[in-house]
């Protein structure tokens, strides 16, 4: 990739990887979807990279098309994403310094986490995750602030709900 | 005793979404040292907890250098392997419909009474040559067109 010829998608897209792989990932809840998602947005990002700089936000931008590549995968394979991901539980080996307790709660907030409409996870996401601001989130997701405010309410309130008792 | 009634304000407004990323960042350090959390709390630990192990995860490794050149494109063969299937399947139907059909006695070899009779073995061999023969044949070659 050569430096006059990338229009700053090296600088500007390629560090997103990371950032897109989470959220493909919160939303397709499959590891292999998630870097198949990843490798899309990508490859449409570099056939359009010579417009990156009519883009006001290329994170946004870049963000939104990983949400809805993620969510036509959803649709192509006739899945909804309610599954759980094997391969995720199996990554989240027991910490050395984590007590039963807490090892318990932690896996009743993933599954809890995986349950939630694709709207709250993605939000979830965007803001617990990824630190971004509701305006951030609103512009990503198009919705007014209100909105993000409002699921990410309910998403927050069903992880907890699953921690009670705990 | 501690008092910890702003953590559990901010965890309030947390839940209700109402904390700034400032306050969500103060609640995070707060339980991610396990000593400094009370009993009452301690439960809500694993949700920070899986907020940082998943702030961790990251994406399989590439090289943005060979990225515009050669994208690592995986290609789904999946398609391929069904038609080479239905591809096989439909041969093997096709050949085992016509040897069953052409397992005959006009394939049998010639009996030691019909190499001693020459008019028989005309009588069958013109008997394998009348219409109904060559329907039969018709038959079995159009079975390989699927």
């Amino acid at each position: 990739m050569s430096e006059e010829r990338s229009y700053g998608f090296k600088e500007h897209v390629w560090p997103l990887r990371d950032k897109m792989f989470r959220l493909a990932h919160r939303i397709t809840l499959s590891r292999e979807e998630a870097e198949d998602v990843v490798q899309d947005t990508l490859e449409r990002m570099w056939r359009d990279r010579e417009r990156l700089s009519l883009l006001d936000s290329v994170e946004a931008w870049t963000l939104r098309l990983v949400r809805n590549l993620s969510l036509d995968r959803l649709k192509r394979s006739g899945r909804q994403a309610v599954e759980l991901d094997p391969e995720r539980d199996a990554a989240a080996a027991p910490g050395a310094d984590r007590t039963m307790e807490l090892e318990e709660g932690m896996r009743l907030v993933r599954e809890a986490m995986d349950r939630l409409p694709e709207m709250q996870r993605s939000i979830m996401e965007l803001r617990d995750i990824e630190g971004k601001s509701y305006a951030e989130i609103a512009e990503i997701l198009e919705l007014t602030e209100s909105q993000v405010k409002v699921y990410l309410h309910r998403g927050r309130e069903k992880v907890k709900k699953s921690l009670i008792g705990v | 005793m501690k008092d910890y009634k702003y953590i559990e304000e901010l965890l309030e407004s947390y839940f209700r979404a109402e904390t700034s990323l400032q306050e969500e960042q103060i609640l995070s350090a707060f339980f991610q040292d396990e000593s400094q959390v009370p009993q009452h709390l301690k439960a809500y630990r694993a949700l920070f907890a899986v907020e940082e192990e998943m702030r961790r995860q990251r994406a399989p490794q590439a090289s943005a250098e060979s990225f515009g050149r050669q994208p690592a494109r995986r290609v789904n063969l999946r398609p391929f392997y069904r038609a080479a299937a239905s591809v096989a399947i439909v041969l093997c139907l096709g050949m085992a419909a016509s040897m069953s059909m052409g397992v005959t006695g006009d394939d049998k070899a010639p009996t030691a009474e019909a190499v001693e009779n020459p008019d028989a073995e005309f009588g069958e061999m013109k008997q394998s040559l009348t219409p109904q023969s060559s329907a039969a044949v018709e038959k079995k070659d159009t079975l390989f067109l699927y």
